[in-house]
């Protein structure tokens, strides 16, 4: 079932100084409910303004986009974004935080069910003990997992994900795939998730399927063919990965004419 | 060894000073009881901080202050004991005067605090108000920066002509004083809002009232607070000054009236009072911000 339709979207940026630049031009896709699809292009190709635009944070010029069917606009309360960068609110406790979130979803809970609720996402998360910390005290990483939390907690069908572990050390990046992996594939709703990163080993782990930009443009549409639940060192010793994997990182390498013996659907 | 006497020095001076006291004096005392008080309170603090250096500095300078003070005034002989009180005249008048110094004290925070109270939820209220509003904040913003630079005071020849009382006029112009620092913090800090902030709370889907009390008030919080604490000062500096003019009461009234009188002791204990008052509201204020922004480190 289509969960996401975005049709033709073009958008332009205006700077500061008045000029205009294009960010998206033309862009159009589908995601099926349940699928996680990840959006990965070198940095300005469009990627993270998708989402933006997804999120309700910014109005194409032309276009248009339909979550459920529904033409949408502006921002609602199926879809939760988690961003590169810290977004919570840094004079509200890590609890505040997300029984805030709840709130905004669900305004008719009690005290008592707003607790309960943050208490297991928090579990969920591993940040147990340090609920009524501010975010300042935290590390990045455990901010972002608190962010995390909060979004999972307003239980929207639709996730957003703007290079979430963009800004983690590698070691926990590592530990917060494993973990967001694994909440997904315990979850009893299952989310439809767009998931834009750069990092091609992220995306491959995490999607059931990758779109590749470029010049503000969808210029691939790409299977990952690997089954779930997946797990990290399972998949790194798969016959096909290495491969897959270089196909992906070959994308960001051609230029027009040699990428020509790319076929659609050729990575499945 | 540097460092030990750095240390034992203020304890020192304080003996001095103690010995100083109650070397007989030339002129008549009424009582040495405050003047000790003032001492005794200078060298508990030291050492209650004695660990910090700083502190025996200060103490240090305190002491030499008063011991120069007292030793010129009161035992050296000056000639005109009016124009230059000894120390334990000045804290003396405390003892003597202490209703109409409370009462003065009083009539100052009461002002102020009521100054305050406007001013805080004007400038937060017409600042949110303006702030959001890209068309209002285009238009008003330029006006408000020819406008809030005038320094207040001099308005309160002009206000106290106009308003009915004299209390209305100093309140009025203590108040406008405040207004645009809190207004103009509160109108930046909303304008200029941190994005990421910005989009997590509409990604959050919060309603306009939402927004307001959990996002754009606490944002601002910090910034209201160095308002604050900015305005206590400049306030107090304003309302003496407008209370030198037309008051009946009040700190800046009790050294103008004073000095009317040539009463130059009471003069310099008045000064005394308002250096006083102006530390207690500046700790106030840290400890209001303690208490309201503990998130942020």
């Amino acid at each position: 079932m289509e969960k996401i339709v975005f049709e033709d979207i073009a958008l332009d940026y205006r700077e500061r100084g008045g000029t205009v630049f294009n960010a998206l031009d033309g862009v159009s896709f589908t995601v099926n409910e349940g699928e996680f699809v990840s959006i990965i292009g070198s940095s300005g190709c469009g990627k993270s303004t998708i989402l933006s635009v997804l999120a309700g944070l910014n109005e194409p010029k032309s276009g248009s986009y339909r979550i459920d069917g529904t033409e949408t606009r502006g921002t609602g309360k199926n879809r939760g974004v988690v961003f590169q960068h810290y977004s919570l609110f840094p004079w509200m406790t890590i609890r505040k935080n997300i029984e805030f979130g709840i709130k905004q979803n669900f305004p008719k809970q009690s005290k008592k069910e707003l607790a309960e609720k943050a208490d297991l996402y928090l579990k969920k998360v591993g940040l147990k003990g340090f609920e009524n910390r501010y975010p300042s005290q935290l590390s990045g990483g455990m901010q972002q997992r608190a962010a995390i939390a909060r979004t999972l907690a307003m239980e929207t069908d639709i996730l957003l994900m703007d290079e979430p572990f963009g800004a983690i050390d590698a070691k926990n990046r590592i530990i917060l795939q494993d973990l967001l992996l694994d909440i997904l594939d315990t979850a009893d709703v299952k989310k439809t998730i767009i998931f834009v990163t750069h990092d091609v080993d992220e995306a491959i782990l995490m999607s059931d399927r990758i779109l590749f930009m470029k010049n503000k443009k969808i210029e691939k549409d790409i299977n990952v063919p690997f089954p779930r639940p997946r797990k990290r060192n399972e998949l790194l010793e798969r016959s096909g990965f290495r491969q897959f994997r270089q196909r992906i990182v070959n994308l960001f390498y051609f230029d027009e004419d040699e990428k020509q013996d790319f076929q659609e659907g050729e990575g499945i | 060894m540097m460092r030990k006497v750095h240390m034992v020095l203020p304890h020192i001076l304080f003996l001095v000073l103690v010995i100083l006291i109650f070397m007989p004096s030339l002129d008549s005392v009424d009582s040495y009881i405050s003047f000790l008080v003032v001492a005794v309170v200078i060298e508990i603090a030291v050492i209650a901080k004695r660990k910090s250096s700083v502190a025996c500095d200060i103490g240090i300078i305190l002491y030499l202050f008063l011991i120069i003070w007292e030793y010129i005034t009161a035992k050296a002989g000056v000639k005109n004991t009016m124009l230059y009180p000894a120390p334990e005249n000045v804290f003396g008048i405390f003892i003597k005067d202490y209703a109409k110094i409370l009462e003065g004290v009083l009539s100052s925070l009461k002002l102020l605090f009521i100054a305050f109270g406007i001013a805080i939820i004007l400038g937060v209220g017409l600042g949110l108000f303006v702030g959001l509003s890209d068309r209002l904040s285009g238009t008003l913003l330029p006006i408000v920066r020819v406008i809030s630079p005038i320094p207040p005071v001099i308005y309160s020849p002009y206000a106290v002509a106009l308003l009915p009382s004299f209390r209305a006029a100093a309140i009025f112009v203590v108040t406008l004083t405040i207004f645009w620092s809190m207004f103009m913090s509160m109108v930046l800090s909303v304008r200029e809002i941190d994005k990421k902030i910005m989009d997590s709370a509409r990604t959050l889907n919060l309603s306009k009232g939402s927004m307001i009390l959990h996002v754009l008030i606490p944002y601002s919080l910090p910034g209201i607070i160095n308002s604050i604490s900015v305005s206590v000062s400049t306030s107090f500096l304003v309302l003496t000054a407008a209370e030198m003019i037309g008051a009946t009461s009040g700190l800046g009234w009790y050294v103008k009236y004073n000095s009317d009188f040539a009463n130059f002791t009471k003069v310099v204990f008045g000064i005394v009072m308002i250096g006083v008052v102006v530390t207690l509201l500046n700790t106030l204020v840290g400890l209001l911000r303690k208490l309201l922004i503990r998130w942020k480190v």
